[in-house]
């Protein structure tokens, strides 16, 4: 059965100066999936995400099948200010400022969902820690709760969330990321491990420049597609593999 | 106390009266140019925190010395309206500095495009302060000119400001607060996570030019009491201070705020006790020992939290 999409990429590109990142990108993305988005250093991964934001100009068409306020971004680490004076807490409470209007207080009922957020995420004995004593894995967990607070999202992009993760920390946040689908909502990661795609992942995009191959993650990480997305010849653990080291720690 | 009277050995210091003048206690009027000044430098040190943040504070220094030729302009266009020099001509100055700082914010944004940022601000900084130093030979040339005092607007001098001026300060920075306690959380967002205001639909490059304008305002009121090669002290050392002391965002504000016109007044007050003294170097002066003083602080406070080993 044909799945809904929650966007359409017709004939996308996007130039940087004269360098075109992404070129003639024609896809469609299915909607209460976790899709990853995968490809080498430079493939446009990136730049596809903000170009579905709309932070970016771009050619073609992208139809979004959900309200621009519905969409919940968390950008690649260095991106972000990590030394900036707001703790764990203050972090998670910014994603319901839209919720909280711009004016008006906080009250202490949006403290508890936040906390609640972070408890989500393993950080709620955290949550009064500054942001710069944290380690790269409880930012890139607090920033997960900061997405999850916000009760409007449907449809969540992630630029690189498991970059510099401990193996503990990534099978959270990949629990949870699942139960965000289960609820009928939308994620989509960039993600650089090949090797968990499969067990984690339920549609994939691998993209060099251009749209390489689409669909079910099996499919999409063939040795010819990797080979013309990588330009090496690459072979995988098996997704078991995979799992069995998890479970053993 | 004259210049002359100290050179003869008499006390350089006039400690009785900096103590009145902390206490609001040398005169009316003397206390209210020492408050305005202060406030001021609470709205200098609450916008300084998002010029930090936003990584702009040398863009402040560049604008506060493209006032010099403003400060230059708004004179002679004074000069036109009557020769003789009149009591509201610092408001043509002030008009002057912040329309020739908006001409320069204009040119660095449209050298950005072409150069590199950081280079667009070294040419801008010196190309408008040397127009500013050849318009102000030239004035000291004109009759009325050798006496106007524009060498104040460089170093700062707070004793020469009047009660209109006094009341020019204060309007501007109870804008400024009225702006920011609207605005608080967008700015905070944007200093924070640029890309998740821009998805949250706030127009960024709208509040960017917004915190800009209001830093370009106080920089036009600030320069008669600080100068304007030494404003740019106001809106940097209180935020860097109060980043050693808080841990938080709002709390960093209140005390950049706080510390600013501790620093201000402070300062305002030792220039009328030191002979000749600029009240700007004052003022950093007592900035810069507040921050040493923070530093220190801090860290000894890292010291007794550093587990033994």
């Amino acid at each position: 059965m044909q799945t809904a999409a929650i966007v359409d990429c017709t004939n996308v590109g996007v130039v940087y100066g004269n360098r075109p990142v992404l070129a003639r990108l024609t896809c469609s993305l299915p909607a209460a999936r976790r899709i990853a988005v995968l490809g080498p250093n430079g493939a446009g991964k990136s730049t596809l995400l903000k170009a579905i934001l709309g932070l970016i100009p771009y050619q073609g068409r992208i139809r979004l099948h959900t309200p621009a306020g519905t969409l919940v971004y968390t950008a690649q680490q260095h991106e972000v200010d990590w030394h900036f004076p707001v703790t764990a807490l203050d972090v998670v409470l910014m994603g319901l400022y839209a919720a909280i209007g711009w004016f008006r207080p906080v009250r202490a009922h949006h403290r508890r969902a936040a906390l609640l957020a972070l408890e989500r995420v393993g950080m709620a004995e955290l949550a009064p820690r500054s942001l710069a004593e944290l380690s790269v894995g409880q930012r890139q967990r607090v920033f997960l709760a900061r997405a999850l607070v916000d009760e409007r999202a449907r449809f969540f992009l992630f630029d690189e969330p498991f970059a510099g993760v401990d193996m503990r920390t990534a099978i959270i946040m990949h629990a949870i990321l699942r139960s965000l689908t289960q609820r009928g909502q939308t994620v989509l990661c960039v993600h650089h491990d090949l090797n968990t795609v499969t067990a984690n992942f339920d549609h994939a995009l691998l993209l060099n420049g251009h749209l390489v191959a689409a669909g079910a993650p099996r499919q999409v990480l063939s040795p010819t597609h990797l080979a013309n997305a990588y330009k090496v010849p690459l072979t995988l653990d098996e997704p078991r593999a995979f799992q069995n080291r998890i479970a053993n720690g | 106390m004259s210049p002359e009277h100290s050179r003869i050995g008499s006390p350089m210091v006039e400690s009785a009266q900096i103590w009145h003048a902390l206490w609001f206690g040398a005169s009316r009027n003397a206390a209210l140019v020492s408050l305005a000044v202060a406030f001021q430098a609470l709205a200098a040190a609450l916008l300084g925190c998002h010029l930090i943040a936003r990584r702009r504070a040398l863009l402040s220094d560049a604008l506060s010395h493209a006032s010099l030729p403003g400060v230059g302009l708004g004179f002679l266009v004074m000069l036109l309206f009557s020769d003789a020099v009149q009591a509201g001509r610092d408001i043509f100055i002030t008009m002057g500095a912040f329309g020739m700082m908006l001409i320069c914010l204009v040119f660095i944004n449209y050298a950005s495009r072409h150069i590199k940022h950081d280079a667009a601000l070294a040419l801008a900084l010196s190309g408008f302060y040397a127009l500013g130093i050849v318009l102000l030979s030239y004035i000291q040339t004109l009759p009325s000119g050798a006496q106007a005092g524009l060498d104040n607007f460089i170093l700062g001098q707070s004793a020469t400001i009047n009660l209109a001026e006094v009341h020019i300060i204060i309007g501007i920075t109870l804008l400024v607060l009225v702006i920011y306690t609207v605005q608080h959380r967008q700015w905070m967002l944007l200093c924070f996570d640029e890309t998740f205001a821009r998805i949250r639909g706030r127009k960024v490059a709208r509040q960017d030019f917004l915190i800009l304008l209001l830093s370009v305002m106080a920089i036009a009121i600030g320069i008669r009491a600080m100068g304007l090669i030494l404003i740019v002290a106001l809106f940097t050392i209180p935020p860097l201070t109060a980043a050693l002391l808080c841990r938080r965002w709002y709390a960093t504000l209140g005390m950049a705020g706080g510390l600013g016109a501790l620093a201000a007044h402070t300062g305002v007050s030792l220039s009328t006790g030191l002979p000749e003294a600029p009240s700007g170097a004052c003022v950093v002066l007592v900035c810069a020992l507040l921050y040493c003083l923070a530093l220190l602080w801090s860290l000894g406070r890292r010291r007794l939290r550093r587990p033994v080993s």
